[in-house]
């Protein structure tokens, strides 16, 4: 189990490099990211997209583009399936998002998981670290699923399960977080997370263990969170909870975040398109360590 | 002028003309304890209700001292809206019941009711408020006009004038499977035309977006609101709540709070504080009453 990213990137640095496509890397954030995960030995990268804008953004920051392998793939959507292809055939361990929007990727993702891995849903998984937290804990699904079913939150919890137990976690401890509600009915979603509990408790979600509570002030009544007991994996109801939340955690709450999305045994991850270099070969080495043991 | 930390709402209150501040439900320590303070800081004049309160250290004058919790807290209410107290501090937890109590007797009662937290923006240093943290449980585009509304009176007594508010969503892009992105757009347009009082609305608007003027120019948002945001208004009672717990209790930002919409301030017990933020809660009542 990892306590923070720094160690998620000196584990990685051991693991690597590992070959990975990147697509529409036209950006200086993002070519220079390419350059320094390759110089640093985490990744082999291929790139995918524009080739005239992919030379012309490594020619402004002072790299060779040479150095590495292009597609020529104009058309982001075809660009994006030429990626999740390459990552279906084992030619690379996982897929990065350059400077283009999420969408395509997430298209060509669902697309390949319904053909391929109909008992799977894609969802993206934000991991995060915070100040007083020992442990680096996930936060999902902010990026594919609108309004997810029970069904569908079962798939998730796999996927977030599954990458726990990559990252060392062998029995993460799950909270289906839910707000306050005002009177003692019982929301959709507290429904929905008492079927999910019986499903935990029953062993049918592999190991894992459930949090009796749905909201942080019952798990913590007076107001102190510790390590030991706080959730690895917090499951959200909606996108709209989840995506505000994961960029409240660190625009708000000053925390680290790092996305990924995944499904059908492909991980791909997803940073934001604002993010700095920095941020990317945190991302990067997150990849890696999730793709060990032949992807997720 | 603009308060730059939740801190300051108490030397603001101290300014203000002390006020009756009637206290009914259980016998909350912090609360009392909070109530009594402001007794001490100049701004509050507190009168209890009901039996529970007949065992405070204090000598204070309890009234209905026969009164079980639940009937006080009608009578506390009763006494708001005869004028005979200005506030009403309920230290129980917040019901359905209470809120209709609250509502249904007063000239406020088609209004609607919100929650808004308060907190300092740990990169501006200044007020920020979140709403709705805890009533609504999904907002339609009426409701949302009653909380932008409700809300702009908050800021004002805070010292932000005209205040800039990001309506959330999960994208910048309008979609229409996305709810959320289709009412902010809607109450985008609505303040353009000047439909939503002294006030900026800017949305669809994520997170990064809002608080990011950068990252909002490079996804084609050109807009005064990014980065500069005084209110976050949410799609839903989920995504306010469950993002005011992580601030609350993962990153230990103090957040205070107010009842708005209810025609009279309350101040009410909401499980996102921490039990020092009574004393600021009481504070802004004091200044919204």
């Amino acid at each position: 189990m990892y306590r923070n990213f720094k160690e998620i990137e000196k584990k990685a640095r051991k693991l690597g490099p590992k070959p990975v496509a990147v697509l529409f890397p036209d950006s200086s954030d993002v070519m220079l990211a390419v350059f320094e995960g390759a110089d640093q030995g985490l990744i082999e990268p291929i790139l995918v997209g524009n080739q005239a804008k992919i030379e012309a953004s490594a020619h402004k920051i002072d790299i060779n583009p040479n150095s590495f392998e292009i597609i020529n793939e104009k058309d982001p959507q075809k660009a994006a399936d030429v990626c999740i292809d390459m990552a279906r055939t084992g030619r690379v361990c996982f897929v990065v998002k350059g400077n283009i929007i999420t969408s395509y990727l997430y298209r060509s993702l669902i697309r390949y998981t319904k053909a391929n891995a109909p008992d799977q849903v894609p969802c993206t998984l934000c991991f995060h670290q915070a100040d007083n937290i020992e442990k680096v804990f996930i936060i999902t699904d902010p990026g594919v699923n609108i309004h997810p079913d029970v069904l569908i939150k079962r798939k998730i919890l796999k996927n977030a399960v599954n990458a726990q137990h990559r990252m060392g976690c062998k029995n993460p401890k799950i909270m289906i977080i839910s707000s306050d509600h005002i009177g003692s009915f019982k929301s959709e979603i507290q429904k929905d997370a008492d079927i999910l509990q019986d499903l935990i408790e029953e062993k049918k979600m592999g190991a894992c263990q459930i949090c009796s509570t749905q909201t942080l002030h019952a798990e913590f009544p007076d107001h102190r969170i510790k390590t030991d007991n706080f959730p690895d994996i917090f499951l959200v109801p909606n996108i709209d909870t989840g995506n505000i939340l994961v960029k409240s955690i660190d625009h708000l709450g000053g925390g680290i975040r790092q996305c990924v999305t995944v499904g059908g045994e492909i991980t791909v991850l997803t940073p934001s398109r604002s993010d700095s270099s920095t941020d990317r070969i945190i991302n990067l080495s997150l990849g890696i360590i999730l793709s060990e043991q032949g992807g997720m | 002028m603009e308060l730059f930390c939740i801190e300051n709402i108490l030397n603001l209150a101290q300014r203000k003309k002390r006020k009756k501040i009637v206290v009914a439900g259980k016998n909350n320590s912090f609360a009392v304890d909070a109530v009594l303070q402001s007794r001490e800081m100049g701004f509050g004049d507190p009168m209890f209700c009901g039996k529970e309160f007949s065992g405070l250290k204090t000598k204070e004058t309890i009234l209905f001292d026969n009164s079980a919790a639940t009937h006080a807290l009608g009578k506390a209410v009763g006494m708001v809206n005869d004028g005979e107290a200005d506030i009403l501090l309920n230290t129980d937890s917040l019901t359905s019941e209470f809120l209709d109590l609250a509502t249904g007797t007063n000239s406020a009662s088609s209004r609607v009711v919100n929650y808004i937290n308060i907190f300092t923006s740990p990169k501006e240093h200044r007020l920020t408020l979140l709403t709705d943290t805890l009533i609504n449980p999904n907002p339609g585009i009426k409701e949302k006009i009653g909380i932008i509304n409700n809300s702009i009176p908050v800021a004002d007594v805070l010292g932000i004038k005209n205040p800039n508010i990001a309506a959330l969503a999960p994208v910048e892009f309008v979609n229409p499977a996305i709810k959320s992105t289709m009412d902010a757009a809607i109450l985008s347009k609505m303040s353009q035309r000047g439909q939503l009082g002294e006030s900026v609305v800017e949305g669809p608007l994520a997170m990064d977006n809002a608080e990011s003027a950068i990252a909002a120019k490079q996804k084609g948002v050109e807009s005064i609101v990014p980065g500069n945001v005084d209110i976050y208004l949410f799609p839903d009672i989920e995504s306010a709540n469950i993002t005011a717990q992580f601030l609350s209790f993962v990153f230990q930002v103090k957040l205070c709070g107010i009842l708005t919409g209810t025609g009279i301030p309350m101040v009410v017990q909401s499980s996102l504080e921490q039990n020092d933020s009574w004393i600021y809660n009481i504070a802004l009542a004091v200044l919204m009453g």
